[in-house]
């Protein structure tokens, strides 16, 4: 019961944690950033 | 006290959590429940010490001591039942009993993961009350020039960041 508890809590709040708080992860832009120009004409 | 039997004995007090404190005793007069005298051999119900250094039952009732002194004869005349109430008086586990699975590692689990929660809820707090804002840099469309440039900069384009740049189709390789 405290195992099945333990997993609840943990995962929810970390769940949470880590993507509701705005939180930075700084991961790879590889795949998940689309390039966008950066010259200024 | 040789250091083999040393090691033994807080081996088998670590194993039984039992945390035996002479002073605290005295410190406390009576206690309520009697304390073992540490200097005489215990009884131990452990794998690795299959034959312990006394029997389980040391006093036994008059029906006991006739069975014990029946055991002195030839064992061919002793039932099924005596044979098995000979070996409870000897021995307080069978080695099955012994043996059995607990089930503690999923208290020890979930009591880990719940203190990993609280952590959880403390680096929100500092989330809200200690961080600085955001640098600039890690914006969206900041990330999303960057990595434009970076891709035609070239950078790490052997097994790095640009070699995961398709050039031909402009697009991130699949």
């Amino acid at each position: 019961m405290l195992l099945v508890s333990g997993i609840l809590f943990c995962g929810s709040v970390w769940t949470y944690v880590a993507t509701q708080t705005g939180i930075t992860w700084n991961l790879s832009p590889v795949g998940k950033i689309t390039p966008k120009e950066w010259k200024e004409e | 006290m040789s250091p083999f039997s040393a090691l033994r004995v807080a081996g088998l007090l670590a194993r039984r959590g039992v945390a035996v404190n002479i002073s605290v005793r005295a410190a406390h007069g009576h206690e309520i429940s009697k304390q073992e005298d540490m200097s005489l051999p215990m009884y131990w119900d452990r794998k690795d010490t299959p034959l312990p250094d006394i029997p389980f039952q040391k006093a036994l009732t008059a029906d006991q001591q006739s069975l014990k002194q029946k055991e002195l004869g030839s064992w061919k005349n002793l039932s099924e039942e005596e044979k098995i109430a000979l070996y409870r008086l000897a021995f307080n586990q069978t080695f099955a009993e012994m043996k059995k699975p607990t089930q503690e590692w999923k208290t020890v689990v979930g009591g880990v993961l719940i203190f990993i929660g609280l952590t959880g809820l403390v680096v929100w707090w500092q989330r809200v009350f200690v961080l600085p804002p955001q640098p600039h840099t890690l914006k969206e469309d900041w990330l999303a020039a960057q990595a434009k440039r970076m891709i035609d900069m070239r950078i790490n384009p052997v097994e790095g960041f640009s070699s995961s740049w398709d050039y031909e189709k402009n697009q991130w390789k699949k």
